[in-house]
């Protein structure tokens, strides 16, 4: 049943995260080109594929209501939601719109995520990287009253009983979750294959059955792990991120715990294939830019974001990296098509 | 009394004037919203969203509960008049509501699911405000073995539900479940029954096979009907004592069931309305003439999808877990707002969970209220000559598919929907089960999956585990209870043709 | 009883034809990579096979009794289905509002309503009052079409 009554949007929360760090904004290199500057000159159709409500669109809603309300840009941004398919239906409708510089969609990692699965034909390569906005992270948690109290703990634990140790996610098998808890268990010294993920209906449904003791592990966002967190019913044992995260003092990174694996569920801004230089440079500056406003910052941090800005080019390299990180993990788990 | 002081602290936020007005503002949004077929709370709140981020917590959780159950509320006035659910909630009142308005009883039809819900909305804020930390702990006690349990006890109402013909039904019901698995398996993303159409990878939306089995094969049925039944007169609305006396116990049955099924996350109102219809179609002495217009089967499914609604803010509030796509929506809003809901949300922002739990009390009354003076206007659209409302449905079922999605495939799928729903009404398939095996299909096999995965393939799982274990036994009862009943009636017709 | 193929044989006929239909995708579903409980292919293999059997019960069954059907109705429900196919074709290209009022009122003078003023007034009426609503209280964007909406 689709988008049903069930579908809870795990992205919602993914997106509402996180109390924000430091935050560097980032400078975009944005200088115009050979052809000279490029500047839209009608509205820019501003598309999140999924439904209302979700990560997407809270993403494309907000930086639409800041840049609209800004002095950067003169167009307005009205935003569609092309919902279906995990995102395949709006990158079909943006992939037949190459080389139309007044089309965007956000982004994040379903984008190659998605057609590694099979289920879409486009994947990162048939669009135009604008800019990487900002950044959420994954954490590995138990019930209260279980006997793990560390990262070590809990790899140990599924190698010793890969089949009988059950880790809930919130994401589909295969999809972020999985990857987050197998790239780790991989960088554990554990084989990748011998996490038991178990796909619930979202963040919040993995959670609880970690609580109940209907599963011995959950991997999940930030957001979503917070209120079970503040109220003693689940135990954080590690964070995929780089540094410590600000709603989390106490749970170390993977990294510290001496499991070489990092994590961000990012999201970010591309547009159709066959942009030009100068169009793409005008975007870039435009989103660097956003990035600056205090009317941004007000809403980032209420979001709980976290700015993890980068330009054009950078983009294009962390999506590549991204992209082959994914399938090595996916082959890892045997799961490469 | 702890508690009452709580909920006076909670009335004294939900009276100020200010929020008084975002509770009207609310339930008459959401009512209006809901009305329309398709357009669900989720469509309403989400158009709220931007509102309310500039608004204290407590008033825009009051604003956006409002418009949660306001627009349950309104679904069954077009499921009720129409025939068209406007909200997934509200398809099992259509099979009562709907005949009783074919029969000229609209009015009392629309009182009835007014003062159910009244009924169910109340009783379930009730148990919210008395027993939600208690219910929390029921509600983890539930995992996928024991949603496993609850969706095949779910899918014996097919036996309810399918009228005289139980092989039909079946077919039907099977039929359904097919068509929920439509899409990518989220369990191995593989695809399946998606015939390369990236339109059905994820899946095939509820509500565009609920309005076109129900609506538009409707459509297809009264086209035909030449006589000119125009200008059907709207009989009273008001009840007399014997009719309240009669819908006074389903009303409240279901309401304590409706309530507990929308604690529990991976349930909610649709499943807690037609577990209601079933339970009181078998409870009722009357029972056979469920689905011909019995106000008891106004009654159960409204009363139930109402506290169940209610029911769902447990989860949301007291474990921060959404139990729906309705209930994330007001998740993420709450955190937009600074506010962790979550075990601690009681303690830590009393004025939001009493604020919201007192403007519970207040928005069911403001409903009611406000509602039942409009129930005769609304009953009017069917004073509408037949060659304009005919038409109209259509255009209201087309709206609200298209605003689900935005999708033209989705549109081809309604009326594909449609014709097979007529199909079946001609050949006399009972088009209820499709749309449990619909809502329940999907569901149970992935509960099914998940236990077993978590087991590492053993099935035992099902029956050592005591809930699970009960409600399988409730099923196998309820099974056995209906395959007796055929067998002696089968007995009795072949001792009468004899 | 007319004849042996009665109106429920065939329909069963249909559905054992439709199952055996599913059976075969659903055994061209691929088994998932990794060691899983229950595959992909599992659930719906029995779903096929239940509606099969029941396909079989169904033809075995006493034909209960349809809902008659007059032949005269037959062309205004043709008439309906077409006039659909056509609204949502053109939904599109010529916009929500356009479309809707036009169908509104074909169909409402085909179906037999006289007042050809009335019919147009409530027609644009409706056309126009839901693509306002949807658009300004709802924040819907209906297809516009070649209207300035």
């Amino acid at each position: 049943m689709r988008r049903g009554m069930f579908q809870i949007t795990a992205a919602t929360a993914a997106a509402l995260t996180l109390v924000c760090a430091a935050c560097s904004g980032g400078t975009a290199s944005g200088s115009a080109d050979d052809d000279g500057p490029w500047a839209p000159t009608g509205s820019i159709e501003y598309i999140a594929p999924a439904g209302a409500g979700g990560g997407w669109d809270t993403l494309a809603r907000t930086s639409a209501n800041v840049l609209e309300g800004s002095d950067l840009i003169d167009v307005r941004l009205p935003v569609t939601n092309m919902e279906g398919g995990g995102g395949s239906i709006g990158w079909s409708h943006v992939a037949s719109k190459e080389s139309d510089p007044h089309t965007l969609f956000v982004t994040s990692p379903p984008i190659i995520l998605v057609p590694l699965s099979g289920a879409s034909p486009h994947d990162h390569t048939d669009f135009t990287p604008i800019a990487r906005l900002i950044a959420d992270y994954s954490v590995y948690g138990v019930a209260a009253d279980s006997d793990i109290q560390t990262a070590e703990d809990l790899f140990a634990e599924i190698a010793a009983d890969p089949r009988g140790f059950s880790i809930g996610g919130g994401s589909a098998v295969g999809s972020m979750d999985h990857i987050a808890i197998a790239g780790a268990a991989g960088a554990a010294g554990v084989s990748a294959a011998d996490v038991n993920y178990i796909s619930f209906e979202g963040g919040g449904e993995a959670l609880l059955a970690t609580v109940g003791g209907h599963t011995d592990a959950v991997v999940t966002d930030v957001a979503s792990a917070i209120p079970l967190v503040a109220s003693g019913d689940v135990r954080i044992v590690a964070v995929s991120s780089e540094e410590r995260v600000e709603a989390l003092p106490d749970v170390p990174t993977l990294q510290e715990s001496g499991i070489d694996f990092t994590f961000d569920i990012w999201r970010g801004v591309m547009g159709p294939a066959g942009l030009t230089d100068a169009q793409v440079a005008y975007y870039e500056q435009l989103f660097a830019d956003m990035l600056e406003l205090d009317t941004w910052a007000t809403e980032r941090d209420r979001l709980g974001w976290d700015d993890a800005y980068m330009d054009s080019a950078e983009f294009g390299v962390f999506l590549d990296e991204q992209s082959t990180q994914f399938e090595s993990i996916l082959t890892d788990i045997g799961l490469s098509s | 009394m702890d508690i009452l002081n709580q909920l006076a602290g909670g009335f004294a936020v939900a009276l100020t004037p200010e929020n008084l007005l975002y509770v009207l503002i609310g339930v008459l949004v959401g009512t209006i919203v809901g009305m329309l077929p398709g357009l669900g709370p989720m469509a309403a709140i989400a158009l709220m969203m931007p509102i309310v981020f500039s608004m204290e917590p407590a008033s825009a959780m009051i604003l956006l509960a409002g418009v949660y159950y306001g627009a349950i509320f309104g679904g069954s006035t077009s499921s009720i008049l129409l025939n068209a659910p406007g909200v997934a909630g509200t398809v099992a009142t259509s099979f009562d509501g709907y005949p009783m308005a074919r029969q000229g009883l609209a009015g009392k039809a629309l009182a009835i699911a007014a003062i159910a819900s009244f009924v169910g909305g109340t009783v379930g804020v009730v148990g919210l405000m008395i027993v939600a930390p208690q219910l929390a702990r029921f509600a983890i006690g539930f995992g996928p073995a024991e949603y496993f349990a609850l969706m095949v006890l779910g899918l014996t109402a097919v036996a309810s539900l399918s009228g005289k013909n139980l092989t039909k039904g079946m077919i039907a019901a099977v039929f359904g479940v097919m068509v929920s698995l439509v899409g990518i398996d989220r369990q191995t993303s593989i695809l399946r029954f998606s015939f390369d159409l990236p339109e059905l990878y994820s899946g095939i939306d509820f509500l565009v096979v609920a309005l076109g089995v129900f609506a538009l094969a409707e459509v297809f049925r009264l086209v035909r009907q030449r006589q000119n039944d125009d200008g059907k007169s709207i009989t009273s609305l008001r009840l007399n004592r014997s009719e309240l006396a009669s819908i006074t116990p389903p009303m409240t049955r279901t309401s304590v069931l409706g309530f507990f099924t929308g604690v529990l996350p991976g349930a909610g109102a649709t499943i807690a309305s037609f577990l209601g219809y079933a339970m009181e179609k078998r409870i009722a002495k009357d029972g056979e003439s469920f689905g011909s217009g019995n106000p008891k089967g106004v009654a159960a499914p409204e009363a139930a999808n109402n506290a169940a609604a209610v029911g769902s803010f447990v989860p949301l509030m007291t474990l921060g877990v959404p139990g729906s796509g309705t209930t994330a929506l007001l998740l993420g809003a709450l955190l937009v707002l600074g506010v962790t809901p979550g075990p601690l949300l009681m303690t830590e922002r009393p004025d939001v969970f009493w604020g919201v739990v007192a403007s519970m009390y207040v928005g069911n009354l403001v409903l009611l209220i406000l509602n039942l003076p409009l129930i005769p206007l609304f009953a009017r659209i069917l004073r509408m000559p037949k060659a304009m409302l005919l038409p109209l449905i259509v255009v209201f079922c087309v709206i609200g598919v298209y605003a689900l999605s935005f999708s033209v495939f989705d549109l081809w799928l309604l009326l594909g929907f449609g014709v097979i729903g007529y199909g079946m009404r001609v050949a006399g398939f009972p088009a209820a089960p499709l749309i449990l095996g619909l809502i329940l299909g999907s569901l149970m096999e992935r509960a099914a999956r998940q236990a077993l995965q978590i087991s590492g393939g053993d099935w035992s799982v099902f029956v050592t585990k005591p809930i699970s274990a009960t409600l399988l036994g409730i099923a196998a009862v309820s099974v056995g209870l209906t395959v007796l009943s055929h067998l002696r009636r089968r007995r009795e017709r072949v001792l009468v043709s004899s | 009883m007319r004849s042996i193929m009665t109106g429920q044989r065939l329909v069963a006929i249909a559905i054992a034809l439709f199952s055996v239909g599913y059976l075969v995708i659903a055994f061209r579903i691929p088994d998932f990579a990794l060691e899983v409980s229950m595959q992909p292919a599992t659930f719906p293999k029995v779903l096929g096979l239940s509606m099969l059997v029941l396909s079989g019960l169904l033809f075995l069954q006493r034909p209960t009794a349809a809902e008659p059907t007059s032949e005269p109705g037959r062309r205004d429900a043709i008439v309906m289905l077409i006039s659909m196919v056509f609204y949502i074709a053109l939904l599109v290209p010529l916009g929500f509002a356009l479309t809707t009022a036009v169908y509104l009122f074909a169909m409402a003078f085909y179906l037999g309503y006289r007042r050809h003023w009335v019919n147009a007034a409530v027609a644009i009426g409706i056309a126009a009052g839901l693509h306002a609503t949807l658009a300004y209280a709802l924040g819907i964007t209906l297809p516009s079409g070649p209207l300035p909406l």
